[in-house]
């Protein structure tokens, strides 16, 4: 594959596919999912995820990839350039600011769980985390917590940081130092060959947990509900009468919308670096089953399953509240109990690290090729700049540590509610505003397979409808309850936290650097003639975008 | 383990395994395009 921009290129389509991919996959795969599905409704919640998967996930990263690719034919590669060509304006040249701000902002503190990951990963390789097998599960659980709040610094602010080197600074010394070789090395010999690398090795991790767990049988003969049976039952078995609930199609629509990755501003950047006839549909469609497989296939059968052989009915429920409560209190003591625990222990923990640096990893890229177009930085000038941005960003998370809510404040605004923001402004502008029939038009060309007919009406109607009623829904049930969190319910003696209000600050500080530097950029590009509205359509498009309107 | 909660879950991992497996078939028995260096406009 040859490249179109400044010596950035993909060495191959497995390659691109690989690194979305590994973008997609991360901890929700193996920690969300499978409490969300056996909180609503167990195997029934695989209906309305499956169908959320053919009406969003699917027709959202074809679009994506799509204006990605059709961006970078006319020599963009961020979000705010290319939304502005398909949006045909300002207004969502703006809007896809926040599309650099999702990875960016998320970047602030998903490189701090990717070195919690690390961490356990090393504590488990080095001898276990201290659990003491004796006690009760409750005691247990507990013991598991108090070592996740001591990692994380959830006690109390700036816990990480004085009083010498916590051993969580090393290892964020050491995601951080990785992250940024890996973007300093460019996108083929960095990211490519990284997520070629990685992706296997997580499955294979993944593949070796998965055996172990299946095979653990009954370990305790006088505990017959404790087993791998009863584990996959309590995954698996369906409740219909949850499909009558609302809240069970917006958590399964929720969870693939936030599992691909779609509306983060990563694909729509890693596909800008494709020539403009590059195979681009069967490739969506690959990264985002694969992002499937790792989540039903993988994710649907080990973490429940081992939670409910070792602690029982009972714990597991009280446990799968968040990823996590799942992830680092639950499962930790799991393999207090399971034969070669500290290994399949370090397993597990290895395989989520690397879910999440190959997630992290394309935070970076889309925030680099912003600065680099935008501001007309070299290769290393944009990588210096990143890297400030997220020192400072990972700082500010490490420092407002207790109880997480920096964190949780920074993942619920951008980590969440903007991702619908910039999906609803994508597949508005893609079948919309540039027009479904020219839009498709360009995501066949070169394509290994056609997309259904069906789906214009559906990337038309169906999934600009479907995501504004999953956004309302979501708004309605979450913001309400967030909102009172933080204000105490408007109580005096329970004001709000200030790790809130600085992590706004953060928020609207990030915001407005990203608006000035768009702005500097549209001038930059006008200057230079480059098609920065989206005004001059190529003629092969035209032509071809007339025939399937024929067609339909 | 019930029969439904079997059902629901053979079908849906056999669903995301013979789609990924059908993916990676057609990705991987088709060469890469060679470079071409005129492809933006």
């Amino acid at each position: 594959m040859s490249s179109n921009s400044n010596g950035q290129a993909w060495g191959s389509r497995l390659g691109i596919v690989l690194a979305v991919s590994g973008s997609a996959v991360g901890l929700g795969n193996f920690l969300r999912f499978p409490g969300n599905a056996a909180e609503n409704g167990g195997g029934a919640f695989l209906i309305p995820y499956f169908i959320a998967f053919l009406l969003l996930g699917i027709p959202i990263g074809w679009a994506e990839w799509t204006m990605g690719r059709y961006g970078g034919r006319k020599g963009f590669h961020s979000a705010p350039a290319i939304m502005g060509l398909w949006g045909r304006g300002a207004v969502a040249r703006y809007m896809g600011s926040f599309g650099v701000l999702v990875p960016l902002v998320v970047y602030f503190y998903y490189v701090m769980i990717e070195s919690w990951c690390l961490s356990y990963a090393w504590s488990y390789a080095s001898g276990g985390i201290g659990i003491d097998a004796g006690q009760s599960v409750a005691a247990q659980v507990a013991a598991s917590g108090q070592y996740f709040s001591a990692t994380t610094g959830a006690g109390a602010d700036g816990s990480l940081i004085r009083g010498g080197w916590h051993p969580t600074l090393i290892f964020w010394g050491i995601t951080f130092t990785l992250n940024l070789y890996f973007l300093y090395r460019g996108l083929s010999r960095g990211i490519e060959t990284f997520c070629r690398w990685a992706m296997p090795a997580m499955a294979l991790c993944a593949l070796i947990v998965l055996v172990r767990v299946l095979t653990l049988g009954t370990p305790d003969p006088n505990l017959p509900d404790q087993s791998v049976a009863a584990g996959l039952n309590f995954m698996w078995n369906p409740d219909f009468a949850a499909l009558g609930n609302f809240q069970t199609w917006l958590a399964a629509t929720g969870q693939i919308f936030f599992s691909l990755s779609v509306g983060f501003g990563v694909i729509i950047n890693y596909a800008s670096y494709l020539k403009k006839d590059d195979e681009i549909v069967l490739a969506s469609l690959t990264s985002s089953a694969t992002n499937e497989f790792f989540e039903v296939a993988l994710g649907g059968m080990i973490t429940l399953t081992a939670a409910v052989v070792f602690l029982g009915l009972v714990a597991t429920q009280a446990n799968i509240g968040g990823t996590f409560s799942t992830g680092f209190s639950a499962l930790p003591v799991v393999f207090v109990h399971m034969p070669l625990g500290n290994f399949f222990g370090a397993v597990w923990f290895f395989m989520l690290f690397l879910a999440a640096i190959t997630s992290s990893l394309s935070m970076l890229q889309p925030t680099k090729a912003f600065f680099e177009e935008a501001l007309g930085l070299s290769h290393k000038g944009a990588t210096l700049v990143v890297a400030g941005l997220c020192v400072a960003g990972n700082l500010f998370v490490l420092w407002f540590s207790k109880g997480l809510v920096a964190l949780d404040t920074l993942d619920f605004w951008v980590g969440t509610f903007m991702i619908f923001v910039v999906a609803g402004t994508q597949i508005i502008c893609f079948s919309w505003v540039f027009g479904v029939d020219k839009a498709l038009a360009e995501a066949q060309r070169g394509a290994q397979i056609g997309i259904p007919r069906i789906f214009r009406f559906i990337i038309k109607y169906v999934s600009p409808t479907y995501l504004i009623v999953i956004f309302l829904g979501f708004c309605w049930y979450n913001l309400p309850p967030y909102v009172e969190s933080v204000i105490g319910g408007g109580d005096p003696a329970t004001p709000t936290d200030r790790s809130v209000i600085y992590a706004w600050l953060v928020i609207l500080g990030s915001i407005t650097m990203l608006m000035v530097v768009t702005a500097i950029g549209t001038r930059r590009w006008r200057a230079a003639g480059m098609d920065v509205d989206g005004e001059r359509m190529p003629d092969d498009l035209q032509e071809s975008s007339t025939q399937i309107g024929r067609q339909t | 383990m019930t029969i439904l909660a079997m059902l629901f879950m053979c079908t849906a991992v056999l669903s995301v395994v013979v789609l990924t497996s059908w993916c990676y078939y057609r990705i991987l028995r088709t060469p890469d395009k060679p470079a071409d260096k005129s492809d933006s406009c």
